[in-house]
Parts: structure tokens; sequence; C-alpha cells
């Protein structure tokens, strides 16, 4: 058995048992709904096979740019800063946010490159809000959100139903400095905290690296510090970077370093941890934890995967992928340019019957796994990217023996 | 007294869900509910502020169903505060 110590394997169980216990608690101790739990719910039949696809999307995931003041290592999107694309332009970008309200999108998820290296970012952010009923969700790194920024964001935004969310990458300036190229540290943390003091809604997303895979409780740290209110979330890298599924001691670290942050989340109680590494990921899980897990923990054959049955993706030319991991050319489904998305949506120019009618016969591997009420189905973007196939299991996946 | 669809709610529709299925939230409460297809046209479509009968009326003629339908449909409206009186 494992090359993990016992000490090692009791972090790995501890860690385990906190994770299906906030699993549970999500589920079941909700008081009220966010539009974020409205969402869900109306995914929910599509999670559950009653119908293939909803009859419009959701959530539309818009790049609102190629560009970013950032490089950090890890990003999906790196290769893609230099190219010389066209990008939509600020009318373009006003008719998809009409026909989106046109089909009831709930949510808009906005992000980059960096948001804020569009000029015109807090004119559609307004046209959004003034024109339409659809919630604004938007990522950047804030490093470029400057107090009069913040004012006007503020005066933007509905407090009850938008938000931002941050990528807290390191805990400091010198780690930041590794993972973005830029000396933006303190920017960062200083406008953040202005956000927090407008009262908006701000969530951080950490992704996990190779900087500070055993820092992530010295992030939660300084989330506290900052003042986040509405979330603190790790997210393990898309397979860019596959540093942490090959190099066992890198997890093992993380999954330390997460159960300090889990002590503190105790103590601080905000912000609320609400994204962990998934179980799942974790080196020799099966071997170690399989007994925590109690018959029927989840729902089997839940397809995880919602991209173009619940979601849709629209680059920032104007390009409609089912997922911003999927943006191949065999998945592009049209160009809002030509045809607008509900029309896209309705009638996509590719074959769009994987991510639909197939769905209700789960042909991805992870839609058939005893846990994948728990992992949400894996990721069929990090299977296509590994595979070139949806039918085998998320390559990230330690659970089912059949990954990397 | 007249009513008109609360401007707080959010919602969506899926006609191939259940025979018709609106999906909406209230941003003030924080409440999820469910409504059929008669729902959804209240919500769509009761903008301004209208008499009760004016409603129940709407319904009968525009969706071709009996008074029993709308009624229900339009007080169910009323119990979950989709329509609100006018102050």
């Amino acid at each position: 058995m494992p090359r993990f110590t016992k000490e090692e394997v009791a972090e790995i169980r501890k860690y385990v048992e906190r994770y299906i216990d906030k699993t549970k608690k999500a589920t079941t101790n909700k008081k009220l709904a966010s539009i974020w739990d409205f969402a869900d719910f109306i995914e929910f039949p599509v999670k559950m096979k009653k119908i293939p696809y909803l009859s419009g999307p959701v959530e539309i995931q818009w790049e609102t740019t190629p560009l970013c003041n950032h490089r950090c290592y890890f990003c999906y999107f790196k290769n893609m800063l230099d190219r010389k694309d066209y990008i939509l332009n600020t009318e373009e970008i006003k008719k998809m946010i009409d026909d989106a309200a046109d089909i009831e999108v709930i949510d808009i998820t906005i992000e980059g490159g960096e948001p804020f290296m569009r000029r015109d970012i807090l004119e559609i952010l307004r046209y959004i809000r003034d024109s339409t009923k659809i919630s604004i969700d938007l990522l950047s790194n804030c490093s470029l959100v400057t107090k009069e920024i913040v004012e006007e964001l503020s005066s933007i935004f509905d407090l009850k139903r938008d938000g931002i969310q941050v990528s807290l990458v390191a805990h400091n300036a010198e780690n930041h400095m590794h993972i973005t190229g830029m000396n933006t540290f303190d920017r960062v943390v200083e406008n953040s905290a202005r956000i927090v003091e407008e009262g908006i809604s701000l969530r951080n997303n950490t992704v996990i690296n190779k900087y500070n895979y055993n820092h992530l409780h010295d992030v939660y740290k300084l989330a506290v510090k900052i003042g986040v209110n509405s979330g603190f979330s790790v997210v393990p890298p898309f397979q860019y970077d596959n540093t942490m599924y090959t190099n066992e001691s890198y997890m093992i670290e993380s999954v330390k370093s997460l159960n300090k942050a889990l002590d503190l989340e105790e103590e601080f109680k905000i912000p609320e941890i609400v994204g962990l590494i998934p179980i799942h990921f974790i080196p020799k899980i099966k071997e170690i934890a399989e007994d925590i897990l109690e018959p029927g923990v989840g729902y089997k054959n839940y397809t995880g995967c919602y991209a173009m049955s619940t979601k849709m993706n629209v680059n920032y030319n104007g390009d409609v992928y089912p997922c911003i991991f999927l943006q191949y050319p065999e998945f592009r489904m049209g160009n809002i340019r030509e045809r607008n998305i509900k029309d896209i949506w309705k009638y996509p120019e590719k074959d769009s019957s994987i991510f639909r009618d197939d769905r209700m016969i789960s042909p991805h591997k992870c839609g058939n796994c005893e846990i994948s009420g728990i992992c949400a189905g894996g990721c069929w973007g990090a299977t296509y990217y590994k595979f070139h196939n949806f039918y085998n299991p998320d390559p990230r996946c330690r659970w089912c023996g059949n990954s990397d | 007294m007249k009513f008109k669809v609360s401007p707080s709610l959010i919602y969506k529709f899926e006609g191939k869900l259940d025979g018709g299925t609106t999906f909406i939230y209230n941003l003030d409460t924080g409440s999820i509910l469910i409504g059929n297809r008669l729902i959804y046209a209240i919500c769509k479509n009761i903008l301004e502020y209208k008499q009760k009968n004016e409603i129940i009326l709407y319904l009968m003629k525009e969706y071709g169903i009996n008074k029993k339908d709308a009624v229900k449909a339009v007080e169910s409206a009323i119990l979950n505060k989709i329509l609100l009186p006018e102050e």
C-alpha cells in the first residue's frame, strides 16, 4: 500500500471526511437560496436526465478579451494572449446581451483574459444591469480595479445578484510575482479590500499550482484579511500544468494545507470554503478512504458536464463553443455576428448530440461511477484534451484507476 | 384591488418539462418557486397593474382554459407573491 506515511494517510482521511461533510451541508443547510442555487435548480432536470437540454442556456460564459496584464504560467488562456483575432465590439456585445435576455439566461460569467483590459467593460456591465435581469458574475485579477472603478461598480451592481470573483493566486508578493510575472500583489489586495468595503460580493478563486500548493491556508488568511465575503475556493489546475497530477508530494502537501485552511474556517467562519480539491484527484484515494463513503452518497449516474445542455461559451471573437475547455474547431457551434445565440443554441452548426441526447445514456465513463454525485461526473473538457474522445474518464481522477 | 408582477422575480420557462414548467426566483426573499405555463404567462405579461378579474379573463382568453383553472393560477400567484397588490 501506499507510499504515504501513516500521518499522511490520516491527513487524507481527515480531508475526505470534511469534504463529504461539506458536500452534504451544501445541499441540506441552505436557509435562503442564492441566484447560483437558482441556476443549479434549473439545471437539475438535465442533471437527472429528465430532459436532455434546456430550451436556452441558464448561463453564458463570455470571454471578453484575449488580453491580460498577468502571465500566469498555468492559465488556459495564455496561448491566446498574442492572437490578433477580431474582438467583439460594444454594439455586438449589447446585441448578444439582448438575445440572452430574450431566451431567459439567468447568469453571465464575464471572464477574460482580464475583463478590465476592455475600455468599454463598465458600459457593458451597466447595460446588462439596466436593461436585463441577468446576474453578473465578473471574474478578474482585480489589479486594474481602481478606486474610481470600484465606486462605479458599486453604482452599477445589484448587490443581491451581482458579484466579483478575484484570483488570489498567492499569499505574498514574491509568489505572486513568480506566478503572474507581475509586481501587482499589493494592488490586488488593496483593490479587493475596497470592493468588499463597497458592499460588493467578492469570492476568491485560487488555482493550485507549484508556488502555492503548500500555502493554501496562508491564502485563506489573506482572504480573511481582505474580507472576502462570498466564498473561498481552490481550483485544481487544468492539465496545461500537469505538475499536480504527476507529483504526489504536491497533492499531499495541498491536502495538509487545506486541512489547515479548514481549521481556520472553523475559527473565522467567513469566508466559507466553497471549493476544495475534489477527493477523486488524490492519489490512492480508493485504498485510503473508500470506507468513508456511505453507500448511495451522491447521485449515481449523474452526468456532470452541462456544456451545450445548460451552458454555453462565447469567445471574445463571437465564436460559440460548448465550454471554455472545448474550444476546438469540431465544436464551434456558430458565431454570434452571423446568427443570434437563440438560433445557435437551437440549431448548432456542429453535431451536438454527444452533449444532449447521448448524455441520457451516459457515454462518459464518469457518469456511471459510484461517486459521481460527489465529483459531479468529471470534466469532459479534461477528457477530450487528453484522449480526444468523451468515453474515457477525467484523466485527473484517481478513483477508478483508469486515469494517468 | 389591482395587481402586477413583482419586479423582484427572475424566471425561466421550460416548455418541454412536465407540460411546461416555470422556474422562479425571488430576489427579495431568496425563495425558489415552480409554476406551470399559466404562471409563466402571468410573469411575462402582467407588467402593469390590472384587476384580478382582468388577469383571469386574460388567461382564459389567451390560453383557452376554464375559469376555475384561471382563478387557481391567479390566486396561487398572489399567495406566492408573484403578483403584488397596488400600494
